[in-house]
């Protein structure tokens, strides 16, 4: 098991290599010259010729390559163009936006899910089967920029019930950065019109960003509830006399879920893609934004930046994933 | 039979609601088991021997249900009861053993927690207490190292070990019925003949009544004082063991038995020539007619009751039955 985990260490390392070599050289090629950018369209050759020097641009691209490595290596994203700051500091600055939301929203999915996933297994054929499916369906199939817009249109400018975007009304002092995460540094200040206010902003980019989780963990769950339904196992529970209760928890639900950790994996990749779109769309102040603007700016330290830090996070959590499954299958651990 | 059954099935009819039709899967069985007797339930595939014991524990699959007759248990009506009080009879009045003891233990649970959850669902005692008996149990069915054994995983377990789990937990509560449908098919030549061993040793000891469903009828002829024949969802002959084996009346139970080597070895039912109906028609006749030598005019339009043939243990069900 030991030797698993080094493995799996080895090859995530190489992962996040191949991830930041990709980002690297591709944003490299694609059209925009980020210094043009910069300096603005007045500005002279010799201008442009001192800024190009200035961010090592007008060195062959494997020697950028390089510096480029040594310096991550120290830890050292570079400096974004457009924020002209550390790289590091803007991703410390919008990644707890990021991770505030994305975390709501696969709470809200992976639990979501799974209840509306178990109930439909259990009520097989019933209309309330009918409306998880149907609903799995809806929520991974409609696009993310649709369904961020529709309820936009109908919970904001018809009800007026959410606001369009945003974390905070800007009225409201945010509290102070402890975690970066508002509601937990409102709360841990006993800020109370603060955690609302923000729970208040998060609902809509949350559901939206949580709809595909959702989709994805109500099938998923259903058809491995009805798998183990059918098992001996379930029945032999029953046998022994087991109340239906304790038989659903032990046996159904217990094994039931193990599909549903596994893909967890899975549910982060639809996260970090959802993410996008729906910062864009709630002009959410997150990694997501951040890495949107630098991409169009052609910001190639931010955009690196950006990706490694969500590279990262996505290959450890599925790390975390799969160390969980060891953990509650024990046919895998012993074998 | 001497004493008062202790389980008493009559005229048992189970139907199964599909997408394609009505399945007639049990259509009026009957059979007695008396306390401490062993009975067997033999018939080809198909022929209802699960679904009648399922049926008995109520716990047919949902599309599954009891549309007539009567289960009886020291004198109480289980078909009609509720399912609170039918769960606390599982297990610790009424036990089944399933056929396959891999798929009959929840593979992430380990071997001590499926045996302590039996005795905890009908027992009120700790964690501990519970444990400590599963030890014992594992002990006294010679699965040795019984304290470190409780921590272990199915998988880990052979076959044999398993099955001896199984029927150590059906056992622990000392019920009084032992439904044990073909629990030593899974299981290889040796294995097999040391877990009837144990079921045998076991059940005697705690004067349990078993119900054997079995294939096997070499199986059969030892584990058994009296077999209930059945065929396509239908008792087609019942007599004491001996009496079966020597002077078999039922058409379709001198074809099972063609199959038994005379030397007395173990044998299989010799497929008889022919499928079992359409279970999916509603039954007309005598469902072994278009496999029957000896059928008449009579066959085609009436089941023909079960009753005694030479004497009262003995009953047939057929309109022409083979001269004993
Ligand atoms: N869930 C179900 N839905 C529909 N039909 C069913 C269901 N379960 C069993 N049946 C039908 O009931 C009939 C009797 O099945 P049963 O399992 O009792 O046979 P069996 O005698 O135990 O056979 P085997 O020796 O193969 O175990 C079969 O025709 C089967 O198709
Ligand atoms: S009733 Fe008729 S068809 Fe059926 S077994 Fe007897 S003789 Fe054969
Ligand atoms: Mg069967």
């Amino acid at each position: 098991m030991g030797g698993l985990i080094a493995r799996r260490l080895a090859f995530m390392v190489f992962v996040i290599w191949g991830v930041t070599f990709v980002t690297f050289f591709l944003s490299r090629v694609v059209p925009g010259d980020p210094v043009r950018l910069l300096a603005g369209p007045r500005a002279g050759k010799a201008e442009l010729a001192h800024i190009r020097d200035l961010y090592g641009l007008d060195e062959p691209l494997p020697a950028q390559y390089r510096r480029y490595m040594t310096d991550l290596l120290h830890g050292d994203l570079g400096t974004s163009f457009v924020t002209r700051r550390d790289v590091t500091s803007d991703i410390a600055a919008f990644l707890p936006a990021t991770l505030e939301l994305s975390g709501y929203a696969l709470l809200l999915g992976f639990v979501g899910g799974l209840v509306a996933g178990s109930v439909a297994a259990f009520r097989r054929g019933s209309g309330v089967d009918a409306a998880g499916r149907l609903s799995a369906i809806a929520g991974l199939s409609v696009p993310a920029f649709w369904l961020a817009l529709l309820l936009q249109l109908l919970f904001h400018t018809q009800l007026g019930w959410f606001p369009l975007g945003g974390r905070l009304d800007a009225s409201v002092t945010p509290p102070p950065h402890i975690t970066g995460l508002l509601t937990i540094d409102s709360l841990l200040t006993l800020n109370l019109s603060a955690f609302s206010n923000a729970l208040w902003h998060l609902a809509l980019p949350v559901v939206t960003l949580a709809a595909g989780v959702y989709g994805l963990m109500t099938r998923v769950v259903r058809t491995s509830v009805l798998d183990v339904l059918g098992e001996d196992y379930v029945r032999a529970a029953e046998a022994k006399g087991l109340t239906r209760w304790r038989v659903i928890r032990r046996h159904v639900l217990r094994n039931g879920l193990l599909p549903a950790v596994t893909i967890l994996g899975l549910e982060f990749g639809l996260l970090a893609s959802g993410v996008f779109v729906v910062e864009a769309v709630f002009q959410w102040p997150g990694l997501g934004s951040y890495a949107f603007n630098a991409i169009q700016a052609a910001d190639y330290n931010a955009t690196l930046g950006a990706t490694l830090v969500i590279a990262i996070i996505y290959v450890f959590t599925n790390l975390i994933v799969d160390l969980g499954y060891l953990y509650l299958d024990p046919r895998i651990r012993y074998s | 039979m001497n004493a008062e059954p202790v389980l008493s099935v009559r005229e048992l009819v189970v139907r199964f609601a599909t997408d394609a039709g009505t399945v007639h899967a049990v259509n009026g069985v009957t059979f007695d088991v008396g306390a401490g007797d062993a009975i067997g339930l033999v018939g080809e595939s198909g022929s209802g021997k699960t679904v009648t014991s399922l049926a008995v524990m109520r716990l047919l699959p949902k599309a599954g249900r009891i549309v007539s007759g009567e289960v009886v248990f020291r004198g109480k009506e289980l078909t009609t009861l509720s399912e609170h009080e039918m769960r606390g009879l599982r297990g610790k009045e009424i036990s089944m053993v399933l056929q396959d003891p891999l798929s009959s233990l929840n593979p992430v649970l380990t071997i001590g927690e499926q045996i302590a959850e039996a005795i905890r669902a009908h027992e009120d005692v700790g964690r501990r207490a519970a444990r400590e008996r599963a030890a014992e149990l594992l002990g006294s069915v010679g699965i040795p190292g019984a304290g470190d054994q409780l921590e272990r995983f199915p998988h880990q377990f052979s076959g044999g070990m398993r099955q001896r789990v199984m029927i150590a937990t059906a056992l622990v509560l000392h019920p009084k019925v032992l439904i044990a449908d073909e629990p030593t098919t899974a299981l290889d030549v040796t294995v097999q003949a040391q877990v009837l061993e144990l079921l045998h040793e076991l059940t005697k000891e705690l004067g349990t009544a078993i119900v054997l469903i079995s294939h096997d009828l070499g199986i059969m002829a030892r584990m058994t004082r009296r077999i209930t024949v059945m065929y396509a969802g239908f008792v087609m002959e019942s007599a004491p063991t001996v009496e079966l084996f020597a002077r078999p009346r039922h058409p379709y139970t001198v074809g099972l038995l063609g199959s038994i080597p005379r030397a007395g070895a173990d044998g299989e039912l010799r497929p008889i020539e022919g499928a079992p109906p359409d279970l999916e028609r509603a039954p007309v006749g005598c469902p072994f007619e278009p496999r029957c030598a000896r059928r008449i005019a009579a066959c085609r339009e009436t089941m023909p009751p079960l009753v005694p043939a030479a004497d009262a243990s003995h009953l047939v069900a057929c309109h022409n039955p083979v001269p004993s």
